[in-house]
């Protein structure tokens, strides 16, 4: 096991911590590193962002309570009266989707989030982790997210996917990635 | 998470306003620091947070129960953040009233005081981070996740889950080292 497998294993936990903590209790590099991990955490548990306004969640209840009251009832005429919409509604995504061929990636979801109006609220967009990784590698260089790009893209190719992260770690202790 | 889920999900269903109020109690707050943390914006995290939880009531006769509803509307508030960062130039704002939580009131006032600088520059380096490392550690650390849970919110497998929180600690201490410019 080397160093970045003992200490991912001692901070994020998993079946191979016992073996960590062996290669900790030989390694005073990785006790160091694992103990200011811990302090990190500990910090951070601490450092929550402060509660909403008091009146935020009554508020957000009120508003719900409206909309959830306001769409209770559709009833058969309701439905009869969206039928036009729906068919211009299905024709204008059908129109959009052939236009966002043309799109980048990002500008993709927030036509889909527009077009379809989000019919599977966790869809919208429809984020996969092979995207989500994509808009992380362009906020900032990420070897997590490179890692996750191939999971992600072996996936999608219907390759296995080992989970193994010893090729990730290998480099990243070569210095060949920054983490 | 409501007692009675299945019961709850019915009540919500049938529009009962407690239902609704049992929603907002359970996941409003925890929704907020979410999209907070993850659009670096107190302000958009409570119009992010609000979506989120309008969006799964006006699906909630739709919602099937496979997934716990605590995943899936932190599932829904994700990929809103997602797009509320890949949508706009998303500026760090850091309302003067929001402080570390965990201060101690009994706590001097230059350790108060220390606390609270502490808090805010681990909230800037966090903000810092790549989103899925972000959101990891929120996740984590904020909303006491599984590892496994967080993988069911942003699409992951478990093990990537956990590597993306053991760099994203490694890269927190890092930039909290001393010379570490922004």
């Amino acid at each position: 096991m080397n160093h970045d497998e003992a200490l991912k294993a001692v901070v994020a936990g998993g079946p191979a911590s016992v073996e960590a903590g062996r290669h900790l209790a030989t390694c005073s590099r990785c006790r160091e590193e694992a103990s200011a991990l811990r302090e990190i955490e500990a910090a951070l548990r601490e450092a929550a962002p402060a509660p909403a306004p008091a009146d935020w969640q009554e508020a957000l209840v009120l508003r719900l309570s409206a909309r959830h009251r306001a769409g209770a009832e559709p009833g058969p005429w309701t439905i009869l009266r969206w039928r036009p919409a729906l068919a211009s509604a299905a024709l204008a995504a059908g129109l959009a989707l052939a236009w966002m061929g043309f799109l980048p990636l990002q500008s993709r979801h927030a036509a889909v989030s527009v077009a379809l109006g989000a019919p599977d609220p966790t869809s919208s967009p429809a984020w996969t982790a092979r995207e989500a990784c994509l808009l992380d590698l362009a906020h900032e260089d990420s070897t997590a997210s490179l890692l996750q790009w191939s999971e992600a893209s072996a996936a999608e190719l219907g390759q296995p996917q080992t989970g193994d992260l010893g090729y990730y770690l290998a480099a990243t202790e070569s210095g060949g990635w920054n983490g | 998470m409501p007692e009675d889920q299945e019961r709850w999900l019915e009540a919500l269903k049938a529009r009962e306003e407690d239902a609704v109020r049992q929603l907002v109690r359970e996941f409003g707050e925890p929704l907020r620091r979410y999209c907070a943390a993850m659009v670096r914006s107190p302000a958009d995290g409570e119009d992010l947070a609000q979506e989120a939880l309008v969006r799964f009531v006006g699906a909630v006769d739709a919602f099937r129960g496979e997934a716990s509803v605590k995943t899936y509307l932190f599932r829904i508030a994700h990929n809103l953040a997602l797009n509320h960062l890949a949508s706009s130039a998303v500026i760090h704002e850091e309302l003067p009233g929001e402080i570390r939580e965990g201060a101690s009131p009994a706590a001097s006032p230059l350790h108060a005081a220390q606390s609270r600088e502490e808090g805010r520059m681990l909230r800037e380096a966090l903000a810092r981070l790549p989103p899925q490392q972000r959101a990891v550690v929120a996740l984590r650390t904020w909303q006491d996740l599984s590892f496994k849970e967080i993988g069911a919110v942003l699409g992951l497998a478990e093990g990537t889950a956990k590597a993306h929180y053991f760099f994203a600690l490694r890269n927190l201490r890092r930039r909290l080292e001393p010379g570490d410019e922004p």
